[in-house]
């Protein structure tokens, strides 16, 4: 129960960061008319603000779920015990992993604020930098819940982990909001040439995500298990290897649209009707990356309540 | 760029290589004093139990019961304060028997664990 609710928030929370991120990185250069006439931009912040909006009620409901279930597991009650109440208010005052939730508590009270704006529209390119440094903070500070918290050498394991989930965050929140905006530039004259653009731009960003995330995740896994041959012994290792597949997976996806799709794109950008199933094809392979990194961060939250193999 | 992936690799070498300490992620039992199973010549004033990880003692307990199954700590339980893998109980006044140790621990974490061994005090 706690993985799952563990899963859920961090999916949430990485929704957020990601999608403010993907909003403050993309002011639309010149040559790019059809999109500025047609408030492309706008509209697209305006959806991000309402997808923010979303993932943070669902990172607050999952954030009281998951106190709910880590209250259980070390106080040993059952989840419908009322003798709950009481012991998660211990776990707040009196744990480590509730002095950190109620900071983040906090923190997701001012992204609610920031979001509480006519229209749920963040006000300009501060207000979009403050929302997304919170949303980062929020994210990196899950580093702090689970077992780096417990490690030997846990501020470097902290900060390691914290850079993996921020990593995974950028690339899920940025790749949701751009299947938005790939879709709400449909009707655009120049979809084709925005549509090239915005998957450059996420791209970039993805492309350092990436190469964090597969950094961080390599050195955890030295951190985490004592012996290679733990990996194929051990559930832990399971869910390492399907971990693995999904991030191979959603980089194979990543890699055929910035090296088949987007030139294609480009190519055909003259044609309206082949660009139209260009797009198509941009659109659905966005989309699948997209649902395979969720699952990935879904399983860190699996991962996070299984023991590692014990040396 | 040629610098950054030098870095990056003597990290990862170093990480490899280095004296790297798993994280169980959950507090596993490391020794204890008396020892697990051990039979001591004198009645001990304490319980101390190493754990392989950090606790919060407001989730974990130690009890010890003499044969009978009678309490005979004195439920004050500690975390050492410059030690936090390192948990104990004091002891009323014992006869020679033996006494078996119930433990819970909860790491940092939020993971919880349990066991139990017995000591003999002898006659």
């Amino acid at each position: 129960m706690t993985a799952f609710f563990q899963g859920i928030h961090v999916l949430a929370v990485a929704l957020i960061a990601g999608a403010f991120l993907f909003a403050l990185a993309m002011p639309l250069p010149a040559g790019m008319e059809a999109a500025k006439t047609a408030n492309v931009m706008p509209k697209v912040e305006c959806a991000v603000g309402r997808l923010a909006a979303c993932g943070l009620a669902a990172a607050m409901v999952t954030a009281l779920l998951w106190l709910w279930a880590v209250t259980s597991g070390m106080s040993g009650l059952g989840l419908a015990d009322p003798a709950l109440i009481p012991a998660a208010a211990r776990v707040v005052t009196d744990t480590s992993f509730g002095q950190l939730w109620l900071w983040r508590l906090a923190g997701a009270i001012g992204l609610a604020l920031l979001l509480a704006g006519p229209a749920r529209r963040i006000g300009g390119r501060a207000g979009l930098a403050l929302a997304s440094l919170l949303a980062l903070g929020l994210l990196a500070s899950i580093a702090g819940m689970g077992h780096a918290a417990a490690a030997p050498d846990r501020a470097l394991e902290i900060a390691v982990q914290a850079a993996h989930l921020v990593a995974a965050g950028v690339w899920f929140g940025g790749l949701t909001a751009l299947c938005i905006a790939l879709k709400l530039a449909g009707d655009v004259p120049d979809s084709a040439g925005f549509g090239v653009w915005a998957t450059k731009r996420v791209g970039a960003m993805a492309f350092l995500a990436v190469a964090v995330i597969a950094a961080s995740g390599a050195i955890c896994a030295v951190f985490r298990v004592a012996e290679p041959a733990a990996v194929l012994t051990s559930n832990y290792g399971t869910l390492l290897i399907v971990k693995s597949v999904l991030f191979a997976g959603a980089l194979m996806f990543a890699a055929i649209n910035r090296w088949r799709v987007v030139p294609l794109l480009t190519a055909v950008s003259g044609d309206a009707r082949a660009a139209q199933g260009a797009q198509r094809v941009l659109a659905r392979n966005v989309g699948i990356e997209t649902i395979l990194v969720g699952a990935i961060l879904l399983l860190a939250g699996w991962l996070a309540v299984t023991p590692p193999p014990h040396g | 760029m040629k610098r950054a992936r030098c870095l990056l690799f003597g990290l990862a070498a170093m990480l490899a290589w280095g004296p790297v300490r798993p994280a169980s992620a959950h507090a596993f039992l490391d020794r204890a004093e008396p020892a697990v199973g051990s039979t001591v010549a004198a009645a001990p004033k304490s319980v101390r139990l190493w754990f392989s990880e950090r606790l919060e003692p407001a989730f974990s307990s130690v009890h010890v019961e003499n044969a009978a199954g009678e309490d005979v700590d004195r439920g004050d339980l500690a975390v050492d304060p410059h030690d936090r893998t390192v948990i104990g109980v004091s002891l009323k006044p014992i006869p020679p028997g033996t006494y078996k140790v119930r433990w819970r621990a909860v790491s940092v974490d939020g993971h919880a664990t349990e066991g139990d061994f017995v000591f003999t005090v002898g006659r």
